[in-house]
C-alpha cells in the first residue's frame, strides 16, 4: 500500500491498456491534454506514448500502450504492450473497454487481474449506450470484480475528472488484487501444484507464479521457454499437470479460455441489459462497401474523390494564396532594388519567397488531402478497404492487412512504414515496407500540382489520379516480385477487427488536417527552407558568376547529372539538381525550379524545359524514385540499415526503368 | 464444413484446434468452441467477415479454413432465432464449464 506522502513525492506511472480500437489514445489525450493521433481502425498506435498530468498535487505518467486482444504477443506492436505490462509493472492499469461490446473486452481484462496488475477499469464510448440500447450497472460491476469501475465519454470529455479521482484513489488504496480463481477444483488444483513446482525451483526467476502458471496452463510457447532452461524433472512434472487437464478438457488452452468466458457470461447475465438492438445500419452498409463485386471500384471511387476534393476546392484557395506571394515577390524586387545588394534581393525575392513560397502555396491542398484520409480514417472504411483489397493482395502473396499501411502512405510514408508494425510475419512487413514508398504522399503532391497546372490543364484531375494508380500498380507488382524470389514465404493467417461506422467528428477532423497542415508549414520554414536556401547558394556561388547559370556550383552539379537522367527525357541541368534536392525532402523538387529558374519563372520554365510526355514521366519518376531522409531514417530504425539502403536503391533504380520505358515508348508513338 | 465454404448465415464453431493462427488469439476475439457466430460476407478466394457478438471481423481464408462450422440457419430460413441460438451455445457453455468468482 502506498502512503499519501509517498504519492506525492513520486510520479506515479499509469498504463493505459486496452483492445484495439477501443478509443485508449482518446483517453490519453483528455488526461494529458495532448493531441494524438485517433483513428476508428485498429493499429493507430503502434508504439507507446508518454504524457504528464498533475492531478491533486500529484504528478501521473500516462502511458498509452499500443492495442492487444490478450497477453500473447504476436506482432511487434503487441509485444510493445505486453513486454511493457510484464516487466515495467506500472503502478495503475487502465483496462480500457469499449462499453459497446463488453462480451470481447472483458477477457483481456480479466487477464490483466490474473496478472497481477493493480486495475482499475475504464468503461469508454459511454455515449454510445443509449443509442444501442445497453445499461450497465457499474456499481455491481465494480462489486463483483473487486476493482473500481469508471464510466467515460473520452469523445465528449464525460467522467474525465472522476477517473482522475479515482486513479488517485486507487493508487493510495488497497494495492493490488490477489487476482481472480477459477471456481472449477480441477483447474485451481493444478494451477496449485504448478505454482508450487515453480516456485520451489530456483532456477525460475521470482515472478507472479500463478500469472505463470496459467500461461503454462495455456501454453504459451514464449512462457514454455522458461521450462526449457529448468531442471528436466520440473519440465515433466509441469507437463503431466497439463496433460491431465488436456484429459478431462480436451484442451487445457480451451479450459482456460471457456473458464473467462464463463465469468464474462455470468457478467453480462447479471450486470448488462441490451435491448435487443442489432447494427443493422453496420451490416446493411457493409453489403455494399465489402461486396465481392462493387468492394473494389467502390475503393477508387473513393480514391479519385479523395483527389477531386484536394484538388478542386484546395486549388481555389492555392490561387488566392499564390497571388499573394507574386505581389509580395513583386514588392519586395521593385522596394529593394538599388537600395540593396543584388545578391540579397535576389536571396530574398528567388530563394525565400519563390523558393519557399513556391511550396507554401500548396497549404490548402495538403490541409484537404488530410481531411479526406481523415474521413476515411475516423468513419471506420479503412478496415473496410483492407477487406475489400484482400482478393487483389492474396494475388500477389500478401494479404489485406498489408494494405492500412499502404493508404496511410497516402499521407506520409513514416507513418506507414510505422504501421507495418501490426503485421505479425516479418516478412510481410519487410515486403509492405519496402513497397509503401510507392503510394505517392501528400509531399509530392505540390510537383504532381505545378506540372499537370502547366501541361494538362484541362484534365488535371484524371492525370493526377493515374499517378496514384500506377504508385498501387507498382507497390502490388514489387511485392509479388519480392515474395517470389528475396522474401519468399506464404502469406501469414491473420484476424482483423471491423470497427463499428461512425459519423466523423468534425472538431476532430479539422485538427487532425489542421495539425498536418502545421507539420507542412514548419517543414516549409525548417528543412525546405534550409534546403532552398542551399540551393540558392549554390546557384548564386562561387562569386561573380551568373545567378543559375552552367558556371554555378548548381550548374555543375546539374550537368554532371544530366546524362544520367537524359534517358528519361530530361535534359537540362535545373531537373538534376531538383531531383537531388528532392531525396532530402519532397516538396523541395518544386521550390529548387522555382529558386533555380527565378521568381515568376517556374510555368514558363517548366514548359521550356519539358514536353508534356516528358513532364508525366518525370512525375512518374518523382513517385517512384527513393523516399526522403525521414523515411530512410525510419526504415533504418524500423527494419535495419541494409533494409534502408536496398529501398534507396531498387526505388530509384526502378524509377529510372518505368520513366525511361515511359518517354521512350511514348516517343516512339507521338515521334 | 470450414468456414471458408460457408455462405451467408449463423453458425456455431465446432473445432478450432487446427487453426494456423495462435489459438489464445482467437480465443481473446471471442471465437472458440460452441460460439455461435454470424457469416456476413462469405469468402470469395479473400477474407470471410463475421459477426462476433458486438465485434465484425474479417478473418484470412488460411484462417477460415482452420474453424470446423455446423450451420445453425442460412440467410434463406424463415427466420433465424439469432439470440436463442446465441443463448443456446452460451447455455451449453455454461453447464461444461466450470464457473468462476472473484478472490482466492
Amino acid at each position: 500500500m502506498l502512503a499519501k506522502s509517498a504519492i506525492e513525492e513520486k510520479t506515479l506511472n499509469i498504463a493505459l491498456a486496452g483492445n484495439p480500437n477501443v478509443g485508449k489514445t482518446a483517453i490519453f489525450n483528455a488526461l494529458t491534454g495532448s493531441h494524438q493521433r485517433v483513428g476508428n481502425w485498429p493499429g493507430v498506435t503502434v508504439e507507446k506514448k508518454e504524457g504528464f498530468l498533475l492531478h491533486s498535487g500529484t504528478k501521473l505518467a500516462i502511458i498509452d500502450l499500443p492495442g492487444i486482444y490478450g497477453l500473447n504477443a504476436y506482432s511487434m506492436d503487441e509485444r510493445v504492450s505486453r513486454d511493457y505490462l510484464a516487466h515495467q509493472r506500472p503502478d495503475l492499469t487502465l483496462s480500457i473497454v469499449d462499453s459497446t461490446n463488453l462480451e470481447r473486452n472483458l477477457y483481456l481484462s480479466l487477464q490483466l487481474m490474473e496478472m497481477g496488475q493493480n486495475v482499475l477499469l475504464t468503461l469508454n464510448m459511454q455515449d454510445e449506450l443509449d443509442a444501442k440500447g445497453i445499461t450497465i450497472d457499474a456499481a455491481g460491476l465494480s462489486s463483483f470484480l473487486g476493482i473500481p469501475v469508471v464510466m467515460v465519454s473520452a469523445l465528449k470529455r464525460f467522467g474525465i475528472d472522476e477517473l482522475k479521482d479515482r486513479i488517485l484513489e486507487k493508487c493510495a488504496g488497497n494495492g493490488f488484487p490477489e487476482g481472480l480463481s477459477f471456481e472449477d477444483s480441477r483447474i485451481e488444483k493444478a494451477l496449485g501444484a504448478i505454482e508450487k513446482l515453480l516456485s520451489e525451483n530456483t532456477e525460475i526467476e521470482e515472478m507472479n507464479y500463478r500469472w505463470l502458471a496459467i500461461k503454462l496452463l495455456e501454453k504459451d510457447p514464449e512462457y514454455q521457454l522458461l521450462l526449457d532452461n529448468a531442471r528436466p524433472y520440473l519440465k515433466a512434472a509441469v507437463n503431466e499437470i497439463i496433460a491431465d487437464i488436456d484429459r478431462i478438457f480436451g484442451d487445457s488452452a480451451v479450459a482456460i479460455a471457456q473458464a473467462r468466458y464463463s465469468i464474462i457470461e455470468e457478467i453480462m447475465g447479471r450486470f448488462v441489459k441490451q435491448a435487443r438492438k442489432s447494427d443493422d445500419l453496420t451490416d446493411r452498409v457493409d453489403r455494399i462497401l465489402t461486396n465481392k463485386w462493387l468492394g473494389i471500384p467502390i475503393f477508387f471511387f473513393f480514391m479519385w474523390l479523395t483527389f477531386q476534393l484536394t484538388f478542386v476546392v484546395g486549388n481555389f484557395f492555392l490561387e488566392m494564396i499564390d497571388e499573394g506571394f507574386g505581389l509580395l515577390a513583386d514588392t519586395v524586387t521593385q522596394g529593394l532594388s538599388g537600395n540593396l545588394p543584388d545578391l540579397f534581393v535576389s536571396f530574398l525575392a528567388d530563394g525565400v519567397i519563390g523558393g519557399v513560397g513556391g511550396v507554401m502555396v500548396f497549404l490548402p491542398n495538403i490541409f484537404f488531402l488530410f481531411l479526406a484520409i481523415g474521413v476515411l480514417e475516423a468513419s471506420g472504411y479503412m478496415s473496410r478497404a483492407a477487406f475489400v483489397m484482400d482478393r487483389l493482395m492474396n494475388a500477389i502473396g500478401l494479404h489485406g492487412k498489408s494494405f492500412i499501411p499502404m493508404i496511410l502512405g497516402f499521407g506520409c510514408t513514416v507513418p506507414a512504414v510505422m504501421a507495418t508494425r501490426t503485421l505479425e510475419s516479418r516478412k510481410d512487413r519487410l515486403i509492405t515496407m519496402l513497397v509503401s514508398p510507392f503510394m505517392s504522399c501528400s509531399a509530392r503532391l505540390p510537383i504532381y500540382l505545378t506540372f499537370t497546372a502547366v501541361f494538362f490543364s484541362k484534365n488535371q484531375g484524371t492525370i493526377i489520379f493515374s499517378i496514384y494508380i500506377i504508385g498501387i500498380a507498382v507497390a502490388i507488382l514489387m511485392s509479388r516480385l519480392f515474395k517470389s524470389t528475396i522474401l519468399k514465404g506464404e502469406s501469414s493467417p491473420f484476424v482483423m477487427e471491423l470497427p463499428p461506422y461512425r459519423v466523423p467528428n468534425p472538431r476532430e477532423l479539422l485538427r487532425y488536417s489542421g495539425q498536418k497542415a502545421m507539420v507542412f508549414l514548419k517543414r516549409a520554414g525548417t528543412i525546405i527552407f534550409l534546403v532552398i536556401i542551399l540551393v540558392w547558394a549554390l546557384a548564386a556561388l562561387p562569386a561573380g558568376v551568373e545567378y543559375a547559370s552552367h558556371e554555378s556550383y548548381a550548374g555543375m552539379i546539374g550537368s554532371a547529372l544530366t546524362p544520367l537522367i537524359r534517358p528519361m527525357g530530361f535534359d537540362q541541368w535545373e531537373t538534376g539538381v531538383a531531383l537531388l534536392m528532392g531525396g532530402l525532402a519532397k516538396e523541395v523538387v518544386v521550390g529548387s525550379f522555382a529558386t533555380l529558374l527565378g521568381d515568376g519563372r517556374l510555368e514558363a520554365g517548366l514548359s521550356e524545359f519539358f514536353t508534356p510526355l516528358s513532364a508525366y514521366a518525370f512525375m512518374i519518376f518523382t513517385l517512384l524514385y527513393m523516399p526522403c531522409v525521414a523515411v530512410f531514417g525510419t526504415i533504418w530504425r524500423e527494419a535495419g540499415a541494409k533494409w534502408a539502403f536496398f529501398t534507396m536503391a531498387y526505388t530509384t533504380g526502378l524509377a529510372f526503368v518505368v520513366s525511361t520505358a515511359i518517354f521512350q515508348i511514348g516517343r516512339f508513338f507521338t515521334g | 464444413m470450414t468456414l471458408d465454404r460457408a455462405g451467408r448465415g449463423y453458425y456455431r464453431i465446432l473445432d478450432i484446434s487446427q487453426s494456423e493462427v495462435q489459438r489464445s488469439k482467437l480465443h481473446s476475439m471471442g471465437l472458440l468452441i460452441s460460439k455461435v457466430i454470424s457469416v456476413k460476407q462469405p469468402a470469395t478466394n479473400g477474407m470471410v467477415l463475421l459477426a462476433v457478438d458486438a465485434s465484425r471481423m474479417g478473418l484470412s481464408s488460411s484462417v477460415a479454413k482452420s474453424i470446423v462450422v455446423e450451420p445453425i440457419c442460412s440467410r434463406f430460413s424463415v427466420a433465424c432465432p439469432k439470440e436463442e441460438e446465441g443463448n443456446a451455445g452460451k447455455e451449453r457453455h455454461r453447464r461444461k464449464n466450470s464457473k468462476h468468482r472473484s478472490g482466492r
